[in-house]
């Protein structure tokens, strides 16, 4: 019982400071459809990503363990089996040309890729991708110190038709 | 959303996934792992829970079948279980004990005596309350031996109380 | 339950044939005071069944997790969809060090959404192979714009 009336406590502390808080249009995108159950959260913390980095996986690829352990925080945001291009206008709407530079743009009669970085000298310390197809929209946000050759090493499927799917890859990674 | 399943039907069985496991690895430390390894194997197979006639059944099996691999993969030796599952790790004991540890150690003694598939009918039906049928689903075994085995290991426990009552404990 | 109504239930008991609510009528006789003498060498047995029904797999005292119910009565709006156990205290102390992180203050969105770190680790592999693909895909379309290969041909080959 008294753990809980701590946490309340500290909960209460966190939610008044976060309300001060600056948050940008990118936050109240990712907000405002949180708790829309028909779209998939994922958020992985900085905490959560500290434990990972101390799992001893025997299957674990280098370059996903490099990757891994300078990545802060990882958020997702999808909708499957919907539409996903006029999400994808929606949330590119939302991203500020003075924050992020845009990396890459790809159009194809699949879906619209977005790539967004912010960067410090070389190093990455953000990336966004927003995905907007036929049937799926996912948004992605990285933090961290990404490497963006080694994500490219990395090598996953060009053509996967989408973020669920990738269960399918289990076998051979 | 296979999330939102995953989160409000297997999430919620990991305290009986742990109770059963500990019966049959006879520690703490074991049977965590056990547990978070069937989440993991759980969450990975997503696609076929639709597959699945009981999600429940399924992760107790999965924990049954995993546990007796981690049991047979240390070799422990029956006489030693007691001695580990009463180590004070502090989280083994709820507070609301009200009988004496003495009884209680004799009792788990007792049921670590018994055969593991003995042992997790017990645990299955007088510890967590299934009916046969999900006992049977969960064990693999077809329902008829649920009550042989279940009317054996009582009478087991049965003559083991008897016995330590004649013999004054 | 008088003690000859017991003894006929505790029969059929051994015998594998009680049903469950007998079975629960079985276990509350035994959390009784009236229990009969020649029947109290059983109580033991009914009792550990108690006991060891209540063992959690995180007992309060040891991991402080909050269940989505607790953050409810705060704000609904951390809560996504069903009851999803959080580890939070831990992740709040981490985020509340001022200076601590780089990262600024978005973290309504940073409630974790797995509690354990193997389940984190295959979502998050997962994503970086999508994130994977995408890429490869815009390197490899000839519809990306020359300024904007040489800009990822940059960065990449930085180093």
């Amino acid at each position: 019982m008294k753990t809980r009336l701590l946490i309340a406590a500290v909960l209460a502390v966190f939610v008044t400071t976060l309300v001060s808080a600056q948050s940008n249009a990118l936050d109240k995108f990712f907000t405002s459809y949180m708790d829309d159950p028909s779209f998939t959260v994922v958020t992985i913390s900085p905490k959560m990503f500290q434990m990972i980095s101390k799992l001893d996986m025997e299957d674990m690829e280098p370059e996903v363990k490099d990757l891994l352990n300078n990545i802060k925080g990882l958020r997702i945001l999808a909708r499957e089996d919907y539409d996903g291009r006029q999400l994808y206008n929606e949330a590119s709407s939302k991203i500020n040309a003075n924050e992020y530079d845009e990396l890459l743009r790809v159009r194809d009669k699949d879906e619209n890729v977005r790539i967004f970085v912010k960067a410090q000298g070389d190093v990455i310390n953000e990336l966004l991708l927003i995905v907007g197809g036929a049937s799926e929209f996912v948004m992605l946000d990285l933090t961290g110190s990404i490497d963006l050759k080694t994500v490219g090493k990395l090598g996953g499927a060009l053509d996967v038709p989408g973020i669920k799917h990738l269960e399918k890859m289990d076998e051979k990674h | 959303m296979s999330l939102q399943t995953f989160n409000s039907q297997v999430l919620p069985l990991r305290d009986k996934l742990y109770r059963f496991s500990l019966r049959i690895v006879g520690n703490t430390q074991d049977a965590e792992d056990v547990v978070q390894e069937v989440m993991v194997r759980v969450w990975k197979k997503k696609e076929d829970w639709k597959q699945w006639s009981n999600i429940e059944a399924m992760c107790m099996t999965i924990t049954r079948n995993l546990s007796i691999d981690k049991k047979r993969n240390k070799h422990n030796r029956v006489a030693d279980m007691p001695d580990h599952y009463d180590e004070p790790s502090g989280d083994a004991t709820p507070d609301e004990v009200t009988a004496s540890n003495d009884m209680m150690s004799q009792i788990r003694a007792m049921m670590d005596e018994l055969p593991e598939k003995q042992r997790s009918i017990i645990q299955l039906r007088d510890i967590e309350g299934y009916a046969y049928k999900e006992i049977a689903e969960i064990l693999e075994i077809p329902l008829n031996q649920v009550k042989i085995n279940l009317h054996r290991a009582r009478l087991f426990l049965k003559e083991k109380i008897v016995k330590a009552k004649s013999y004054g404990f | 339950m008088d003690s000859n109504q017991v003894r006929i239930l505790l029969e059929k008991y051994w015998q594998g044939e009680t049903s469950v609510v007998e079975e629960s009528r079985l276990k509350a006789y035994f959390r009784s005071d009236d229990v009969a003498e020649e029947l109290e060498q059983y109580r033991a047995l009914f009792q550990f069944f108690d006991a060891e029904a209540l063992i959690k797999f995180h007992p309060e005292s040891k991991t402080p997790i909050v269940k989505s119910t607790t953050i409810r009565i705060l704000s609904s709006a951390w809560v996504r969809g069903a009851a999803a156990a959080v580890v939070l205290a831990l992740g709040i102390y981490f985020y509340m060090i001022p200076g601590q992180e780089n990262i600024d203050m978005r973290d309504v969105t940073y409630i974790d959404t797995y509690e354990s770190p193997e389940l984190a680790y295959e979502e998050a592999k997962k994503a970086l192979f999508y994130l994977s693909g995408k890429m490869n895909k815009g390197v490899s379309t000839a519809a990306n714009s020359l300024d904007k290969m040489r800009t990822l041909d940059e960065i990449v080959n930085a180093n």
